[in-house]
Formats: structure tokens, C-alpha cells, sequence
């Protein structure tokens, strides 16, 4: 009987620990903030947060990690089910529109920017692509925030040991990996991740510049499809010579780190948000980095993107989106360390990114390539693509099959993703 | 000859025993020296590190908040284990000594929520949880939890050894169920309780999905989450400190096999289950 109350009573105690609830000190406002932000980006995150909470008495923000942009995209459809959604979502910029393209959950940000923040502060490549319309409303739906686009990392000491220019163009990578390989100076010419991000880039600047889809936004545009006729095939001959790297699906980045840093290969093409890790193989590797554009310089942008849900806490909200984009413990100190690139002109102009844009010309070279960024495949359904571009990928980078046989299948898909996002 | 045949089988018996330890032992060591790297040692793909240093551990602990994310774990660990006892045994008790109307379809019940993928049960409790206005606490990562199948399941083979004259005996000296279940069926059940005390632990401590979908905030999250946290965002990952995270994760585990192998050895042994 003793032996049971015990039991009882350690249970009891153990229960009233396990009910812990939240509650608002005094009187702040306290908000929501999900992102999708880990490692040492996630950092970033929580002192941009502490500072905004220490500039003032109002508001508290509460930042919690989701897990990547897919996870925390999920998540958020079922607490917004449930009206325990957050105040604000970091998310991927491609999936936002995920949550964007349902009516009433994300506020229009164009009620809210003003002559503090206005529209023009922006790069336009990276927030045209949210503004569309919604139900007959001119509609702004998220911010860009990290913002990254794919760049080509390169072992300059290489090439100049070499007498080599770097490349711009695909067919320059072509030559410059050519008699880097064929001489046996490194394993593979350039590597590149398995991401559609890519393909982006590759079919929009190939040859004859294109846009991605069609103007009705239901199927591949008639130059992405001549453009992967072409690029394709050319990468598949890149690949069978060594030129070209296409990275597994699984720890791609850590072994084309690896190659990098033991000099098996000359260019990696990544996002400009991973020019901190560059920069540690540039030095394990004991070799000059430079940055350079992706090849043909068409690039897509990436990163993430800031949406405002609705919710009673819409104005507090904003309030703290003000002070990220116009703050130097903001989004500046976010693009500092994390090497994601400044979308709005305030963020830019903070003595924390000149100074990083004065003491590092690789990521000032970044800002060079802005102008190239194409966005306009970001239309509704493109967010419910990415397994249709990467079973392409897959199929023409690893097992070389024929581009045309599969170019028809990648088609097929496109139109039925396209066709079920606008619902027909 | 046959002496040498003998020997040659031994030896080929303990080398190959030596593969498979080393087979399983190695991605543990691997983890290990990974965590004790510095930046530069992971970039190169390094082996043993030059000078290990601790640096990834303290690196980790600072990027997110483990000690709460190690508490709730053990919180909800602790509790989740007392209850499944309270309900598990009595179950398996009921299943193995009674008999009742209804015993086997009950007990079919049982298995088929053995076999229910528990992915499917993910959206309804969700939903349940939150009309219930337990979201911003450590109960929906419990109550699900509250009973085990397979726990049902191996308590009642191991109440089903027990003798039966054992139980009459009692009944004679006018015990009544509690009485047999507490002074009879638990003691001589003890590697079997051990077991899936044991293996409920584990299993629970490895949770990922399920809390990841069900928690919103830190403070009720448990150390898996923490783990995905140090992966980069970008997929430049630091390895060295994700494995110093993992360190985090797999020690506990690691000390509590340490110090109940026999339970678990034991207890499969007793009933020949493999």
C-alpha cells in the first residue's frame, strides 16, 4: 500500500511538471515566429530576435525552428487548421505559395508597406515574383528575406596555375574542365547538387534566353523545351567526360565539399547563401576563392521569404518586419553571417553589410549578378514541382538516359501539376 | 585432421563474430571521431582527428537549447513508461490468466493495432489534441503512447509461463487478482518488464516525426529535434558538429544498455524468443 502511494504521489509530481503552458508576460503582445533556419543561420535568427525584443516593450517575438521549409510548410496548414497557426512564416521561396494561394491566410502586404519600408526598397527580382493577383485584388503575399541565387564557386590558384580564364558561359566551363580533367590535374571539372534550382537557371539562360513556363502557366514555354533539347544532352557529354559532377541525392554537399577542399575539383556551383563553407575548403585547401556567375548568368533566386498571416496580431507583426528590414541587428546581421544577399536597398545601405561588402569582394560580387535574376517561374503549382523535375534530373544526370524520351514525360507532368494547382 | 577442422571452424567462428561486432561497433566510433574534429579535419574526410577537441560539443550545445530539449525527453520518457506499465500489466495479466467473454476478439483488437502503421493515426490525434487544448504542453507526445501493442503482447507470453498451480496455490491462501498480478506475475516477470520498459525507452527517445508535427514551440520539444537543428540550412553541414550532437542523443542509450544488457539478454533467453 506505502509502495503504491509512493508511486502516486511521484506520478502527480511528475504530472503537474509536464503541464506547462504559455502565457503573455504582462502586458506584450507576443508573437509567433516560425522559420526554418538551423545551424548557424538559426543562430542569426534568435539574436535578430532578442534584439528586436531588448529595442522595445510592446511586442515579444517567440522564434521556433520547424524543420526545413517543407516541414515547417506542413505544420503550418495543420495548427492554421486549427487556429493556432503562428503571427509570421519563414518559408523556402518556392513553397510559400503553398500557403499564399489560399485565400485568407497570408495578409496583403501592400496594405502594410509604407514610406518607412515601401515597395521600391526591394530588389524587384526578388519580390515581383509574390505580387500577383488574388481574387481581382492587386496582392502582395510574402518578403523576400534570405535571399541566395546559384553562383559558381571556383579554385582560382588552379586555373592561374594553369593559365586558365574562369568561365561564364556553359561551353567556357566546357573547355576551361576539358584540360583541367583531361590532363589530369583534377577528377571532375564542376559539381553541381540535385536541385530543380538549377534547372531553373540552366533552361531560362540557354542559348536563346526563355522564361520557364508558358503564358497561360499550364505547361513548359516552347523555348524551355528547344533550351532542354540542347543543355541537357550537352551536360550528359560534360558528365560521361568527368567535366560535369552531378551530386547524389544523399550528403551531395558534404562530398563536393570534400572535393573541393582536396582539389579533386576545380568549380562547385552552390548557392551564394554557402560561401562561408567555400570559403573554409578555400582554406583547408590552401587555395584563392573567387565567385563567379552561374554559367550564362540566367540564375533563379532562392532563400526564403517573409509572409504575414492573418490574425489578430497582424499590425504588431508588421511592426517587427519594419524593424528586420530596416535594422542593422535585422536582416543585416542575418545576410552578415548566414552569406545570403540583401533584397531590400535599407538592408544593404547598414554599416554591417558594407562592411562585409568592402572587406569581402567574393560576396560583393554577388550583389553584381542581382540584375541577371529570373524569377517568373514562380507562378502557381510551380511550388508542387519539384519531385517532376528531379525524377527528370535523376534520369538524364545519373542513369544518362535519352533527354527527349524523358523530356516528353517531364511534360506531361508539368501539365498535370499545372493543370491541378489552377484547378482544371 | 579433425582436430585441425575443429580449430579452422573456431577461428573462422571468431573472426566472423569480430566482422559483425565491428560492422555495428563501427558507425558508433565513427560518430565519435567525427565529434572530436576540428573544421578542417571533417573538410578533408579525416579518419582519427589530429587533435581532437571538444569544441563541436560546446558548439552544439549553444545552437539550441538541449538541456530543455534533454529534459523534456526524460520527462516525457519517465512518464510515458509508468503509464504503459500501469496499463500494460494488468492488460497482459487479463489476456493471459482470466478468462472473459470476448477475451480473443479483444485481444485480436490488440493486434491489429499492432499492426497499424502509426502514421495513420497522426492527423485524428492532432485534431484531438488540439480540441483538447493540450498543444502547448508535453501530453500529446504522452498520451498517444499510453499503451504498447507489442508490450501487450510479450507481457501475456511471459504470464503465460507462469504455472497455473502457482496462481491456485494462491488462490487457496485467499489471494485475490492484485495480489497474485503484484506478489506472483511481477516477480517472476522481471526481464520480461525489463525488456519493454527498456525498449520502450528506446523507442520513445528516438521519436522524431511525431513530436516535430505535434510541437510547436521549444519548451516541449524533445533532443530529436534539436539534433535536426544543427544540420545547415544550405546543406553545408557541419559533421562534426551534428555527430557531437548525435553524442548527446545515442549516450544515454548507450549507458543504459551498459548496465541492463543482462535484463535484456535474459529475458529473450527465458522464453527463447530471438
Amino acid at each position: 500500500m506505502k509502495k503504491l502511494l509512493s508511486l502516486a504521489l511521484a506520478l502527480v509530481m511528475i504530472m503537474s511538471v509536464v503541464m506547462v503552458s504559455a502565457h503573455a508576460e504582462g502586458e506584450k503582445i507576443v508573437l509567433n515566429f516560425w522559420h526554418s533556419m538551423s545551424g548557424t543561420n538559426g543562430n542569426s535568427i534568435d539574436h535578430m530576435v532578442e534584439a528586436f525584443n531588448a529595442s522595445q516593450d510592446e511586442i515579444e517575438v517567440i522564434a521556433t525552428y520547424q524543420g526545413n521549409y517543407w516541414d515547417s510548410i506542413a505544420n503550418a496548414v495543420l495548427a492554421i487548421s486549427q487556429g493556432i497557426g503562428p503571427d509570421l512564416i519563414q518559408t523556402g521561396s518556392g513553397e510559400a505559395r503553398i500557403l499564399t494561394d489560399e485565400e485568407g491566410i497570408a495578409a496583403n502586404l501592400l496594405d502594410y508597406l509604407d514610406d518607412e519600408l515601401p515597395y521600391e526598397d526591394f530588389v524587384p527580382n526578388f519580390i515581383d515574383c509574390y505580387r500577383y493577383e488574388m481574387e481581382g485584388e492587386d496582392y502582395l503575399a510574402a518578403l523576400p528575406m534570405g535571399c541566395s541565387t546559384p553562383v559558381l564557386y571556383c579554385n582560382k590558384t588552379l586555373l592561374d596555375e594553369n593559365n586558365l580564364e574562369i568561365p561564364h558561359t556553359w561551353q567556357e566551363l566546357y573547355d576551361v574542365c576539358k584540360v583541367l580533367v583531361d590532363n589530369g590535374i583534377v577528377d571532375y571539372g564542376c559539381g553541381q547538387g540535385r536541385d530543380a534550382w538549377y534547372l531553373f537557371g540552366t533552361v531560362t539562360g540557354w542559348g536563346d534566353k526563355c522564361e520557364l513556363y508558358a503564358e497561360d502557366g499550364l505547361s513548359l514555354s516552347e523555348g524551355a523545351i528547344a533550351n532542354i533539347k540542347e543543355a541537357y544532352p550537352f551536360l550528359q557529354d560534360m558528365i560521361r567526360h568527368n567535366y560535369f559532377y552531378a551530386a547524389p541525392a544523399t550528403n551531395g554537399g558534404t562530398i563536393m565539399n570534400e572535393m573541393m577542399s582536396t582539389k579533386k575539383m576545380a568549380f562547385y556551383i552552390n548557392s551564394i547563401g554557402g560561401l562561408n563553407t567555400q570559403e573554409t575548403n578555400a582554406k583547408t585547401g590552401e587555395y584563392e576563392l573567387v565567385v563567379s556567375n552561374f554559367p550564362n548568368y540566367t540564375v533563379p533566386s532562392g532563400g526564403n521569404s517573409l509572409v504575414l498571416l492573418e490574425g489578430p496580431n497582424k499590425d504588431a507583426a508588421w511592426k517587427f518586419i519594419k524593424w528586420i528590414y530596416t535594422s542593422e541587428d535585422g536582416l543585416a546581421y542575418f545576410d552578415y553571417y548566414s552569406g545570403y544577399v540583401a533584397c531590400n536597398a535599407s538592408s544593404k545601405a547598414t554599416e554591417t553589410l558594407q562592411k562585409k561588402i568592402n572587406e569581402n569582394p567574393n560576396y560583393a560580387r554577388a550583389y553584381d549578378y542581382l540584375s541577371n535574376v529570373n524569377n517568373n517561374h514562380l507562378i502557381r503549382g510551380n511550388s508542387q514541382m519539384s519531385t517532376t523535375y528531379l525524377n527528370f534530373l535523376d534520369a538524364v544526370f545519373y542513369d544518362l538516359e535519352d533527354v527527349e524520351e524523358n523530356l516528353e514525360t517531364l511534360e506531361e507532368g508539368v501539365k498535370e501539376v499545372l493543370a491541378e494547382a489552377n484547378g482544371l | 585432421m579433425k582436430k585441425l577442422l575443429k580449430g579452422l571452424r573456431h577461428s573462422f567462428d571468431i573472426l566472423f563474430k569480430i566482422m559483425i561486432a565491428a560492422i555495428f561497433i563501427f558507425p558508433f566510433l565513427w560518430m565519435l571521431s567525427l565529434s572530436l574534429q576540428t573544421d578542417e579535419e571533417v573538410a578533408r574526410f579525416t579518419m582519427l582527428p589530429h587533435t581532437p577537441t571538444f569544441d563541436s560539443y560546446v558548439r552544439a550545445w549553444q545552437i539550441a537549447p538541449f538541456g530543455q530539449y534533454i529534459k523534456n525527453s526524460l520527462i516525457i520518457i519517465i512518464v510515458i513508461v509508468i503509464i504503459q506499465m500501469l496499463v500494460m500489466v494488468p492488460a497482459a495479466y487479463a489476456f493471459a490468466k482470466l478468462k472473459f467473454k470476448g477475451q480473443g476478439a479483444l485481444f485480436g483488437l490488440v493486434m491489429i493495432a499492432f499492426m497499424m502503421p502509426t502514421q495513420v493515426t497522426f492527423i485524428p490525434i492532432y485534431y484531438l489534441m488540439s480540441d483538447l487544448k493540450l498543444m502547448d504542453t508535453l501530453w500529446p507526445q504522452i498520451l498517444p503512447h499510453m499503451t504498447n501493442a507489442f508490450g501487450i503482447f510479450l507481457l501475456r507470453q511471459y504470464f503465460k509461463q507462469v504455472p497455473d498451480e502457482l496462481l491456485e496455490a494462491a488462490r487457496l491462501d485467499n489471494a485475490n487478482d492484485a495480489q497474485v498480478l503484484t506478489q506472483i506475475m511481477l516477480p517472476m516477470s522481471k526481464a520480461g518488464l525489463s525488456a519493454i520498459a527498456l525498449l520502450s525507452f528506446v523507442g520513445h527517445w528516438n521519436d522524431y516525426f511525431w513530436p516535430l508535427i505535434i510541437t510547436n514551440s521549444d519548451k516541449i520539444r524533445p533532443i530529436t529535434i534539436g539534433i535536426n537543428r544543427l544540420k545547415d540550412v544550405e546543406g553545408n553541414d557541419a559533421w562534426n558538429v551534428i555527430m557531437a550532437g548525435n553524442m548527446f542523443l545515442v549516450l544515454p542509450i548507450l549507458l543504459i544498455y551498459l548496465f541492463s544488457s543482462k535484463f535484456i539478454i535474459s529475458s529473450f533467453a527465458y522464453n527463447g524468443v530471438k
